[in-house]
């Protein structure tokens, strides 16, 4: 009883669009208040202050000031370069350049639109001078944006880890195979699409000529500050030098110092700008993340976790049937929702039910983050494509028609990768902790 | 159905059944719920986050189990296991304002709220007693005991008991800690707890305190070279995957406390309090003994089941213990730790020395 | 009046940035003490960092109610008609309040007690590193439930004083937001 009423004052406090902070301290209270159930509210604030109290947290601040300051230092273009001396020249090569960049990107950004952000600012404007559809462009970045949080670091893994205890290293190495997959069968549908269509091949011949007049050791020494910067992140938590938030603290200055005096595509003066940028990126976060701690336990005490388990367990029976389920709730959410509170309210309410028809916890992370960062590309509300929308000045579902191949070559690979667990569990098996 | 928060309080004036005759442990025949059958039912929420299987969970589940039984269900234990309330801190400070009503869990997080459980932090204090003799101290009602209780009480807290069985908290470690000089420089994760931290630097190795779930990879990849804790949570956590060996170096007792919120004790009826401490000490009295025959279980899974993965077991005898114990750094924090209790660590030395 | 229009728009944002500074550079000594063989690690710095977290949890509540900016599911919101989604905005003005307002009570009484029990600040908690006494770390949340009361309070005022004004759906209101964040990487690409 008091279970429902939780549920049922959150839902309609989400869907008459009270924020989402309000919609979880009106479902909080209300048992307290109707019922004299769930605790009380001495309770809920203790409980919002040891939510607030947590250092892996900390990853989430400095992941978004470090991906302001690579997105602003001009990281990606050097990625970019890189990448399109090797594979431009073939067919298809440059889209898939651009994927390369966000799949590199990715392992130093912690989140979807900043990824689209900084590589589409630069890569859009680029692909439509070779002639290719400014439409088509922006629905590759706004897409691949996407891969930014699966490739490890992610926030929302770090987020999962915060909301289940599942180990933050685990989860990163879990994320690898998938983004991967995901990032080839994208560029599978640009090398059709590319062949197909049939591309401009004097303009970016000349265009590559360009490029290779510089110089592959020229090329590489500037790119090299870039390239390392996902090596000295992941080869950081890897080899355990950093945990993730020490890695993500270390991201900060690098970006800091390559920007300010490797690129100097930044100074001293964008430093404030910079802090308030971040801190309007995670402001409307860091009260929802600790409020779910507070929120998470008046689901235990009123036994609702309990009646979501039994829901799944006695009505979906098999792994497959709940997770077929779960994907499509995840997507339809995805597509409405901020993936960060739909990870902290979602995964501790529902990973006790899957665990007991025998998912992997870690594997149930990775499904769960691939279904929501697609959320960012799907319209009506897809901050991936806000952003390339604006950055190739088209409106947002024009680009969303011609990101729906990309879409669904994303989907082929989500089922893949949920109902196969050996993409994100193999590494994890060989190299991660056999414990969490 | 959910936990009433807070409504421990509700047994009136109907004391009729509560007679306090009778004490001590002896067995309860189940017919006495007759006695019980007057009262109003009572629910208490109770919680720890010891872990899955863990010593304290263990413990906490026995309790709410035989409370129930001696009862018949008058009394009843909403039980919440595996931190689902929160991590020890937060489980203490929601049975200080006594939204939780019962917590079990190791010492040193009570240390925030009852400055003497920093008792238990001396180092090695335990390490050369056998388990009768320090249940005797722990549980029995000397001195010792009728001081922690009341520095419990002053707090708010009632100290229902302790649960040990001569178990300690043990160092994993990638090199083999023979003598002294081999934690000289050592890497080592411990919790958060100046004392502790106190007793490795005495040792000349450098802790470093760390969120447990970033502990496994930490140790794979040689960014920290041991970490301290029971048997039991080395075995939960594969240890034996990344740690070559298991040194008894015994420096912490691995108790678990049972803590009930003052007001919430008080206001249970006394048959429901003869009931609850009965519980506890059936339960302790089953315990202890099967705790000391895991934590060997334990220590045999780690050295001797797992194949390739076998640690090594390094046990001390007694000088060893004593050698530490005449460092000047481990005396100098003998000689803080009791002044800041008190003189309590004295009264425990001596109780324990019989 | 400048003064004060500017520390409406930014009193919050101040906290937050000291917040976030602090918490780069503590985290960077941190590793920094940690790696090299010759430092002792600090045993201050992961509590130092935690508790600026929390004071930018707490203060963030007041920042993005008067920024608008609390995360929200809107769909529904965007298919209503004007009216009544400046209605529902109101309501949620008032709700917001009346939630900061109880939860601002009862952190005053975990902070300072009630007459039947004790609160943080008769415990005498002390943090585990640093000694710092907990109401005090405690006490910030107080400000920012205090003050988040404050400024829903005031946006009610504001939308009410402007209930008769075209207001941007959160859809438009998103786009408006990307195109910003559209418009600083183009600058930050260009070189
Ligand atoms: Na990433
Ligand atoms: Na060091």
């Amino acid at each position: 009883m008091a279970a429902i009423l939780v549920f049922v004052v959150f839902l309609v406090g989400i869907v008459l669009s009270v924020p989402i902070a309000i919609s979880m301290i009106l479902g909080s209270a209300a048992p307290i208040f109707l019922l004299e159930s769930g605790g009380s509210i001495g309770q809920l604030v203790n409980n919002a202050f040891s939510g607030a109290n947590s250092t892996p947290i900390l990853a989430v601040p400095l992941f978004i000031l470090g991906g302001v300051i690579m997105s602003e230092g001009g990281i990606s273009k050097k990625l970019f370069n890189f990448f399109a001396y090797f594979v431009g020249p073939l067919p298809g090569g440059l889209p898939c350049a651009v994927i390369l960049t966000c799949l590199f990107y990715g392992a130093i950004s912690g989140s979807g639109p900043a990824t689209t952000a900084a590589v589409g600012s630069m890569c859009i404007p680029f692909l439509v001078a070779l002639g290719y559809d400014r439409q088509w462009s922006a629905g590759l970045v706004a897409v691949a944006g996407g891969l930014g949080v699966i490739i490890p670091p992610s926030i929302p893994f770090v987020l999962y880890s915060l909301a289940t205890n599942v180990s933050p290293g685990n989860l990163f190495m879990a994320g690898i195979l998938p983004g991967i997959l995901i990032g080839v069968f994208m560029m599978a549908y640009a090398v059709f699409y590319c062949i197909r269509k049939g591309e401009d091949r004097k303009l970016i011949n000349a265009k590559m000529e360009e490029l290779r007049a510089q110089g592959l050791g020229h090329l590489f020494l500037d790119s090299l500050p870039a390239l390392l910067c996902p090596i000295i992140i992941l080869g950081g938590i890897y080899s355990g030098m950093f945990t993730p938030t020490e890695a993500a603290c270390v991201s900060v200055f690098y970006a800091l110092i390559v920007s300010l005096f490797v690129y100097k595509s930044i100074t001293f003066k964008n430093l404030v700008p910079f802090l308030c940028s971040a801190v309007k990126t995670y402001g409307g976060l860091a009260f929802v993340l600790a409020f779910a701690t507070a929120f998470g336990r008046v689901l235990s005490l009123t036994r609702a976790t309990v009646v979501v388990k039994n829901f799944i367990v006695d009505n979906f029976h098999t792994s497959f049937s709940a997770l077929t389920v779960l994907v499509i709730v995840f997507l339809l959410l995805g597509m409405v929702m901020d993936t960060g509170p739909a990870i902290v309210i979602l995964a501790p309410m529902l990973l006790p039910a899957v665990e007991a028809l025998g998912v992997n916890s870690i594997h149930f992370g990775v499904v769960l983050v691939c279904c929501l960062s697609i959320g960012l590309a799907t319209p009506p509300f897809g901050l991936d494509l806000f952003v390339a929308g604006n950055l190739a000045e088209e409106p947002p579902m024009s680009v969303a028609k011609k990101a729906i191949p990309f879409i669904i070559a994303f989907l082929v690979a989500l089922i893949l990768i949920t109902y196969v667990d050996g993409i994100s569990l193999v590494l994890v098996n060989a190299f991660g902790s056999a414990s969490a | 159905g959910g936990g009433n928060g807070g409504n421990a309080g509700s047994n009136g004036g109907n004391a009729g059944g509560g007679s306090n005759a009778g004490g001590g442990s002896s067995a309860a025949a189940p017919t006495d719920t007759d006695k019980y059958a007057g009262l109003p039912k009572v629910s208490l929420i109770g919680a720890d986050s010891t872990g899955q299987g863990a010593a304290g969970q263990l413990f906490g589940e026995m309790v709410r189990d035989k409370v129930d039984a001696i009862t018949g269900g008058q009394l009843t234990i909403d039980y919440f296991p595996n931190g689902e309330l929160g991590a020890d801190a937060d489980l203490l400070r929601q049975l200080q304002s006594n939204d939780i009503q019962l917590v079990v869990c190791q010492t040193a997080p009570v240390v925030s709220f009852v400055p003497e459980v920093a008792v238990f932090d001396l180092p090695m204090v335990f390490a050369q007693y056998d388990a009768a003799t320090i249940d005797k101290v722990l549980n029995g009602d000397g001195a010792f005991n009728q001081q922690l209780g009341s520095a419990f009480n002053n707090a708010g807290f009632q100290l229902l008991g302790t649960l040990q069985g001569a178990t300690y908290r043990l160092t994993t470690s990638n090199t083999p800690l023979e003598t002294i000089d081999d934690f000289s420089g050592l890497l080592i994760r411990t919790m958060e707890n100046q004392n502790h931290m106190a007793f490795w630097q005495a040792l000349k190795a450098q802790p470093t305190p760390m969120a447990w779930n970033e502990v496994f990879f930490a140790l794979q990849s040689g960014n920290i070279a041991a970490q301290e804790n029971a048997a039991d949570t080395c075995v939960g956590a594969n240890l034996q995957e990344v740690q070559k060996y298991l040194a008894c170096t015994n420096h912490i007792l691995y108790a678990n406390m049972m803590t009930m919120n003052k007001d919430a004790w008080d206001q249970l009826d006394p048959a429901y309090q003869e009931a609850l401490q009965q519980a506890v000490s059936e339960a302790l009295a089953e315990m202890g003994p099967k705790l000391t025959q895991i934590d060997a279980d334990n220590k045999k899974t780690l050295c001797e089941d797992s194949g390739s993965n076998n640690m090594t077991l390094i046990e001390y005898n007694n000088d060893f213990y004593a050698e530490v114990l005449a460092l000047p750094a481990v005396q100098d924090l003998y000689k803080n730790i009791d002044s800041q209790i008190g003189g309590l660590g004295t009264t425990l030395q001596n109780e324990l020395a019989g | 009046m400048k003064v004060l229009k500017w520390l409406d728009d930014h009193f919050e944002e101040i906290f937050l940035v000291v917040f976030l500074v602090l918490i780069a550079c503590v985290s960077l000594a941190q590793v920094i003490w940690k790696k090299a063989p010759f430092l002792e690690s600090l045993t201050w710095s992961d509590e130092f960092c935690r508790f600026m977290w929390i004071w930018t949890v707490f203060i963030s509540l007041p920042y993005t109610i008067r920024k608008g900016s609390m995360l929200r599911v809107s769909v529904v919101l965007d298919l209503m008609p004007q009216v009544v989604r400046k209605v529902i905005n109101l309501a949620v003005d008032i709700v917001s309040m009346l939630c900061m307002g109880l939860l601002a009570y009862y952190s005053f009484t975990v902070i300072f007690g009630t007459p039947t029990t004790p609160g943080v600040l008769a415990s005498g908690e002390l943090s585990t590193a640093m000694q710092w006494p907990m109401w005090m770390v405690y006490s910030v949340m107080l400000f920012g439930y205090a003050l988040g009361t404050l400024r829903a309070l005031q946006m009610t005022v504001i939308h009410m004083m402007h209930f008769g004004e075209k207001e941007l759906t959160t859809l438009e209101q998103t786009m408006q937001d990307a195109a910003e964040e559209a418009a600083m990487a183009k600058e930050g690409g260009e070189e």
